[in-house]
């Protein structure tokens, strides 16, 4: 009986080295003035980091089934790279991409896969339509985006929304709707029939864009008959990945007001030593905490197979947004004026937090998510055994 | 101290999946039902099933064999409780196996854990704990009740207050000041006082369900054996702070799983109020779905910790603040899905079982006051986990 088996939980030895060569692979490119290069650079993503993680093996994590890392691994990087809001497209790329590349399988995904890997590839998935609001914009029902066969091949036209570091993405699997059903199609964004629209976004350390095609040129991935399900494997990935990166940022937050109350007097003490200021860190210590237990969770369902892994992202998701954005703001309220400068990086842990929460589906969607998985998962039975983690 | 009662099995070797089978077995054979609705049957019940327990070896999983408990590893342990709670087993009548028998073990005489602990088990005798007064909640180190030494006893006169169940305790474990005003927790003893004791009175105290579940017992005068002096004179305030191993860990674990069960009534009580078809109301639940699972993802990091020997640190903290609050914000989401039926008292009959929600709405108001206020613990959490400095008020 492992300690799973008795409702324990810790990190393993391996996944605690994991954590710590990420960060130490990081050091160099997380200091606050990288961040702010990175965040007005043109693709807001950085190379030098890219690269060092690269060397440590985290862009293959997920590549395949033979590395033996699962979702977990994937949180233990993200949580490192959220607690410095770094300028990289490892969700978008190393996550959402790779897992969609690798359930679709085949020769086309393959050859990404190996690129992805390396680390001389960016992918992104353009998933979501401009106009489309609602839980449904994460799934494949909802996809407009038409994939026409044609005598040369396959165009796509569409106007995709919400893509991830699509200024730094070099391929863009775009998620149609062909003759046969839902197809997944490999484009460059610098192709003919392709627009690529950065936004200006709230959060400058993490970029979107949309994406409007006319008649693009796309290589089909994978079968029609898989990408429902691939597209859901990869959200839930990606869902519990982005929970666990923001409990990473919202604990660093909190790290940033404790360390700041500290060294801040007024009336002849540290502002930490007045009740108003600790217990509004008690209260975000508990909300950090459940944060990175509920993501955690949500990635140890995914990795075991577990009938609950959609109701734990969607809790995950539900609650590490509204989290990070409790602390993010207390933060900036515990740096008094400082907190409300720009060159002071607590703002850009709110706007990280805000703009997340919206990112794979809101707190409110993924709650309701919550109650439905729940009630379609009762069995009627008063006691029984409880439930696995 | 005796050895060990050839009675007890020794399950302490057992492979958890061999323990829990027999653990199940032992249930399935002896499982007394359900607990009767009145208090009077309800506490005859539960000390039957303690005694129950306690004959057949199943009693304190944490406790030492020498003193009658079962001596389990943590693993096994975390088995019990887990497999008690699902069988939804008779809760014991009071809190002995948190403070009081934990103290007596750790620093109560030869004498005493004989005397004591094994009918404290069977709930043959039945304890109580005397330490708040009605000036020293919080600032508990301050308290008055004074104790003077007068040849062989103790003589004992003051008010201890929020003590539970003290109407039907034989005895109680009592903090007593025997330095001089003003020495603080230095000048604390702890004493078992005999609840039948002259000077020993005890007056209900009707909380605000309308129930009476607390007393205040007034010791004038009272009588004390200084062999009834718990550890040494002026060391009480260390002694009381005994706590078993992980106790609060296994346990607080094995409340979080029946808080899973207490939202999915909730859920029935939703349905049955038509209240799912209210987007406010389902995201209420779902917050509550997520709130109780976490009490058990928290819990289990806690766990893992303490099985592997590292330090949980600020989680087991943050459980049992966490704990608190939500009992609290379960019960507000209850009574806002009652509606209009909020205003029915719980004795009003068309509540039906319903009733239930409204006592508890009442009841929890003390989970973020007894056992330590929130703000506290949350002061508690800002200087001893977060490291944040003093605020010149917690000892």
């Amino acid at each position: 009986m492992t300690a799973a088996d008795v409702g324990a939980f810790v990190f393993s030895v391996e996944q605690e080295a994991l954590r710590e060569s990420v960060r130490r692979a990081g050091a160099a490119f997380v200091e606050a003035e990288r961040v702010r290069e990175v965040m007005t650079s043109s693709t807001g993503h950085d190379p030098g980091l890219w690269a060092a993680l690269g060397e440590i093996g985290v862009h293959s994590l997920l590549a395949d089934d033979l590395t033996g890392a699962g979702i977990v691994e994937a949180q233990v990087v993200a949580e490192q790279l959220g607690r410095h809001l770094a300028g990289s497209a490892y969700v978008g790329s190393a996550v959402m991409a790779t897992v969609l590349l690798r359930e679709l399988g085949g020769e086309v995904a393959q050859e990404l896969l190996e690129r992805l890997a390396a680390g001389t590839s960016v992918a992104t998935v353009a998933l979501a339509e401009v106009g489309a609001t609602g839980p449904g914009r994460w799934g494949v029902d909802q996809v407009s985006t038409v994939v026409e066969r044609t005598a040369a091949g396959h165009v796509v036209t569409g106007h995709k929304d919400l893509v991830l570091d699509l200024p730094a993405a070099d391929v863009v699997l775009v998620v149609g709707r062909g003759e046969d059903g839902p197809a997944v199609m490999a484009v460059e964004p610098t192709a003919a029939g392709v627009q690529a629209e950065s936004l200006r976004t709230l959060d400058a350390t993490r970029r979107l864009g949309r994406l409007r095609l006319e008649r693009a040129v796309g290589t089909q991935v994978g079968r029609a008959d898989g990408v429902a399900a691939a597209v859901s494997c990869a959200t839930q990935a990606a869902g519990a990945v982005l929970a666990a990166e923001q409990a990473g940022g919202a604990r660093r937050a909190l790290e940033m007001a404790v360390e700041h109350a500290a060294v801040r007097e007024q009336f002849g003490r540290p502002i930490g030593s007045f009740q108003a200021i600790q217990h509004r860190c008690a209260d975000l210590l508990v909300v950090v905490e459940s944060s990175t237990s509920v993501s955690f969770a949500a990635g140890r369902a995914i990795d075991g197979g577990h009938d609950d892994a959609d109701l734990l992202v969607s809790m995950a998701l539900a609650y590490c947004a509204d989290a990070y954005l409790d602390v993010a703001a207390a933060t900036i309220q515990v740096h008094g004026g400082m907190g409300f400068t720009w060159d002071h990086p607590a703002h850009l842990f709110l706007r990280r937090a805000r703009s997340g929460e919206v990112l794979l589906g809101s707190s409110v969607e993924h709650r309701e998510r919550v109650l439905d998985r729940f009630l379609r998962s009762r069995t009627g039975s008063a006691t029984g055994t409880p439930p696995p983690l | 101290m005796q050895e060990p009662s050839s009675g007890t099995p020794d399950r302490r070797g057992l492979a958890p999946a061999a323990f829990r089978a027999e653990l199940v077995e032992f249930l399935d054979t002896h499982h007394p039902g359900r607990t009767p609705g009145d208090d009077h049957a309800a506490l005859a019940f539960q000390r039957a099933w303690q005694a129950t327990l306690h004959d057949h070896g199943w009693v304190a999983p944490g406790w030492p064999r020498e003193v009658g408990g079962m001596g389990l590893p943590l693993d096994l342990q975390v088995v019990y409780h887990r497999e008690m709670a699902a069988a939804r087993t008779p809760l014991p009548p009071n809190n002995f196996v948190g403070i009081v028998g934990p103290t007596l073990i750790a620093h109560g005489t030869d004498a005493q854990r004989d005397r004591y602990l094994r009918p404290m088990l069977r709930t043959d005798a039945l304890w109580c704990q005397g330490f708040s007064e009605p000036g020293a909640g919080s600032d508990l180190a301050s308290l008055t009740t004074r104790a003077v030494r007068d040849g062989d006893v103790y003589r004992v006169s003051g008010r201890k207050i929020w003590i539970s169940k003290a109407a039907i305790a034989d005895h109680m474990l009592a903090l007593v000041r025997t330095g001089s005003p003003g020495s603080g927790s230095a000048g604390i003893s702890c004493l078992v006082v005999d609840m039948a004791a002259p000077g020993v009175s005890v007056q209900p105290i009707r909380d605000m369900t309308g129930g009476a579940y607390f007393a205040e017992v007034t010791l004038d005068g009272v009588e004390v054996a200084v062999d009834h002096l718990v550890g040494r004179h002026d060391d009480g305030w260390r002694c009381a702070r005994a706590t078993l191993g992980h106790e609060r860990s296994t346990s607080l674990a094995a409340a979080a799983l029946r808080y899973q069960r207490v939202v999915g009534s909730l859920v029935r009580l939703a349905e049955r109020r038509g209240a799912l078809g209210s987007e406010v109301h389902r995201q209420d639940l779902a917050r509550l779905l997520t709130e109780a699972r976490l009490l058990e993802l928290n819990g289990a990091r806690v766990l893992g910790h303490v099985l592997d020997g590292s330090d949980p640190g600020p989680l087991s903290s943050v459980n049992r603040l966490q704990h608190g609050l939500f009992e609290q914000r379960l019960h507000e989401a209850a009574l806002r899905l009652l509606g209009a039926d909020a205003v029915l008292g719980h004795d009003e009959p068309a509540l039906g079982t319903d009733a239930r929600w409204v006592t508890g709405f009442l009841r929890t108001r003390a989970s973020t006051i007894g056992a330590g206020t929130a703000e506290i613990q949350r002061s508690t959490i800002a200087q001893r986990v977060l490291g944040m400095p003093s605020d010149r008020v917690l000892p």
